[in-house]
């Protein structure tokens, strides 16, 4: 469903990513790995189009469509996914009128009638209940005043509601203890399909015990240097990211 | 400037008048004349150049017959009340709410002319402000509430002020007596696009332990000229909320002056603008802390677009008695495009030492980080920043408790939105 080719995208004058290839099929978990400054977020931002981040050379394939010729809305509205490493407060917007806004025009997008009030609350609070979140915080401003957990959790509450084709997870697990860390991944795994396709950038290979990956990944300075089945993620932790240098150095 | 027009238009106003306010009339006029119009010299007038007003030469208001029909009246209205055209009342268009004195200035004056007369320009400045004094030379109509003691008026009440392409003077006076409550709404709009220009002063009374909630909604055309002073004068223990939106006009000055002379009293005043093209508004507040332990909350939110400019002006004065004064004054600007001018300027002089007054004022764009994570979710865009927009905005319009005005002042904010954000 999404077929990456020698990406290369930078910030200003500099090149973070320098050819990136990588497919994900339906139904598979990827995880990328890799050290602070390997572009893992900035991978996950290309994808999801922040125009701060400017592609210069490879293409992206995304169930057939060109996602790197579509606009950040167009691109959700195909059914891709980014879970924010920082999600974003907006005072003055209730979490419930942000995600209506955003449930009614993937659905309009794709030829769905709008879901009324009534339809969405009942949505969004059968899925508040499976993330263990209070339903009051639908009524609360867009992430404001939440704790971090709170914030990860309210992006995996987004994710069950909009019910993507592709989910990108940038750096979920950062920041969150054991029980909140198993809440997120519980929100992963209960969305796991054989039509959905999740990529899960994370630092730490603890969430890969919690969302078991089918591939693992190893970025480093731009470039995917190793790939592997989730045994990769146990070893990358054993032997820690100076391994990735050698890796790097050897493969290069 | 041409305060020879306005004094030439007075004297074919005043000629053969000789009724209880022409003394009154015939002061002002001399003492306009003597100040002239005011000059961005003047401190008070800096950010705001009032020569298209100073040079206009549009007829004065005169009373309509047929001008406007019933159901252009009921659709331009929010809510059903008194409704003037070209500044003069319309019995045939209005509704009369029974079981409150509510009717127009000028009946309010031949009916009762004591009781109007005892209070009218009492507290309007017709001696050193040119347009007080402007509006004091041709006071002739505008609206007249009396609360009496100890009433309450549990619907809103409503006035519809609709220009056409005249100058017009509306005088308001609303009187709540103590331990008396109500809700006015009050609507200026346009009957077609021609310029016009209002000069409207609003006399507000609040009595001793009274509740006034004040509505200003300012919706007219795009080449309206606008002049407004709001002066309220509250008694101990009073509540009044004064909230001012402006949306249209080409300039527009709001003066607002309130003196809490009473203690325990609570004073709130909100203000959201919102401008496009080369419009201009221009906010000022005066708040007079008289007596002890009385609390103001001042909360203006300006959004604007293209080449348009505000200017927020908030002075507040406590003086030595009034200890355990709380004074909260904040102004925020949301500029949609780099053209757009917003100025901002907190003033406080505080002469007692047992006091909380804070003030803030911030300037700002569109946050990118909302608008990207909301276009992530799949809104597209225009509807996105619509949505920043109007959550900015929310924080003045949430505590607007009736909701046909609250959500016409949101759809407001959505339907004029500038097309072009940087």
């Amino acid at each position: 469903m999404l077929k990456i080719s020698n990406l290369h995208a930078g910030i200003e004058d500099t090149e973070i990513l320098r050819g990136i290839n990588l497919s994900i099929d339906a139904g598979e978990v990827h995880a990328i790995m890799g050290p602070n400054g390997s572009g893992k977020s900035t991978l996950a931002s290309v994808l999801a189009g922040r125009d701060q981040y400017e592609v210069t050379e490879g293409s992206v394939d995304f169930l057939g469509q060109d996602l790197l010729d579509m606009a950040p809305d167009a691109r959700a509205h195909a059914g891709l996914f980014l879970a924010f490493q920082y999600p974003v407060e907006i005072p003055g917007v209730s979490n419930s009128y942000f995600l209506r806004a955003g449930v009614n025009a993937v659905r309009e997008a794709r030829g769905l009638e709008e879901l009324d009030a009534i339809d969405f609350l009942k949505l969004a609070k059968a899925k508040a209940k499976e993330l263990d979140m209070d339903e009051k915080f639908l009524s609360r401003a867009v992430n404001e005043g939440f704790s971090g957990g709170e914030k990860k959790r309210n992006e995996i509450f987004q994710m069950a509601v909009l019910d993507p084709k592709l989910a990108v997870l940038d750096e979920t697990d950062s920041g969150l203890d054991i029980d909140a860390l198993r809440v997120v991944a519980d929100g992963v795994n209960r969305l796991r399909n054989k039509d959905r396709g999740f990529l899960v950038i994370t630092h730490y290979q603890r969430l890969l015990n919690y969302i078991v990956p089918d591939h693992v990944h190893v970025l480093h300075q731009g470039r995917i240097v190793k790939s592997g089945g989730k045994e990769l993620a146990l070893e990358l932790e054993e032997k820690g990211y100076g391994w990735v240098e050698e890796l790097a150095g050897a493969a290069s | 400037m041409n305060t020879e027009h306005f004094a030439t238009k007075f004297n074919e106003f005043a000629d053969g008048r000789d009724d209880a306010v022409q003394t009154l009339r015939r002061r002002a006029i001399d003492r306009f004349r003597a100040l002239g119009f005011p000059t961005r010299r003047e401190e008070e007038w800096a950010y705001t150049d009032v020569s298209p007003i100073a040079n206009l030469t549009l007829p004065l208001g005169r009373p309509t017959t047929n001008l406007l029909a019933s159901a252009d009246a009921q659709s331009l209205g929010l809510g059903r009340g008194l409704v003037f055209v070209d500044g003069h009342f319309r019995a045939d268009l209005s509704h009369v709410p029974s079981g409150v004195t509510f009717l127009s200035l000028k009946d309010a004056l031949e009916q009762n002319p004591d009781l109007v007369g005892a209070r009218l320009a009492k507290f309007a400045d017709a001696e050193t402000q040119p347009f007080t004094a402007l509006n004091t030379a041709f006071l002739e109509d505008g609206a007249f509430l009396h609360v009496p003691k100890g009433t309450r008026i549990e619907e809103p009440l409503y006035v519809l002020y609709v220009g056409t392409e005249k100058s017009v003077y509306p005088r308001n006076l609303f009187m709540i007596d103590d331990g008396a409550e109500a809700t006015l709404v009050e609507q200026y709009v346009s009957h077609g696009e021609a310029a016009h220009f209002t000069n409207s002063v609003t006399e507000t009374i609040v009595g001793a332990n009274a509740s006034f909630v004040h509505h200003r909604l300012q919706t007219e055309n795009d080449h309206a000229l606008h002049v407004t002073a709001t002066h309220i004068h509250q008694d101990r223990d009073s509540r009044l909320t004064n909230s001012v939106a402006t949306v249209g006009g080409r300039l527009v000055r709001n003066n607002l002056r309130a003196a809490l002379d009473g203690e325990g009293i609570v004073t709130t005043l909100n203000g959201v603008s919102l401008t496009r093209d080369a419009q201009h508004v221009d906010n000022h507040t005066w708040l007079e802390h008289r007596k002890p332990h009385c609390d103001s909350h001042e909360l203006y939110k300006g959004i604007l677009g293209d080449q348009s400019s505000s200017v927020f002006s908030g002075y507040i004065h406590v003086f030595p008695d009034a200890q355990k004064t709380d004074a909260k004054q904040s102004s925020s600007n949301l500029l949609l495009s780099n053209e757009a001018v917003a100025d901002s300027k907190p003033q406080l002089e505080i002469y007692a030492d047992d006091v909380k007054c804070t003030h803030g004022a911030t300037i700002g764009q569109l946050d990118e980080d909302a608008l990207f994570y909301l276009r992530a979710r799949g809104v597209r865009a225009p509807e996105a920043r619509k949505l920043l927009v109007r959550a900015f905005a929310s924080e003045v319009t949430n505590q607007i408790e009736i909701e046909p005005v609250r959500e016409h002042i949101n759809n407001l904010i959505a339907e004029r939105l500038p097309d072009e954000i940087d």
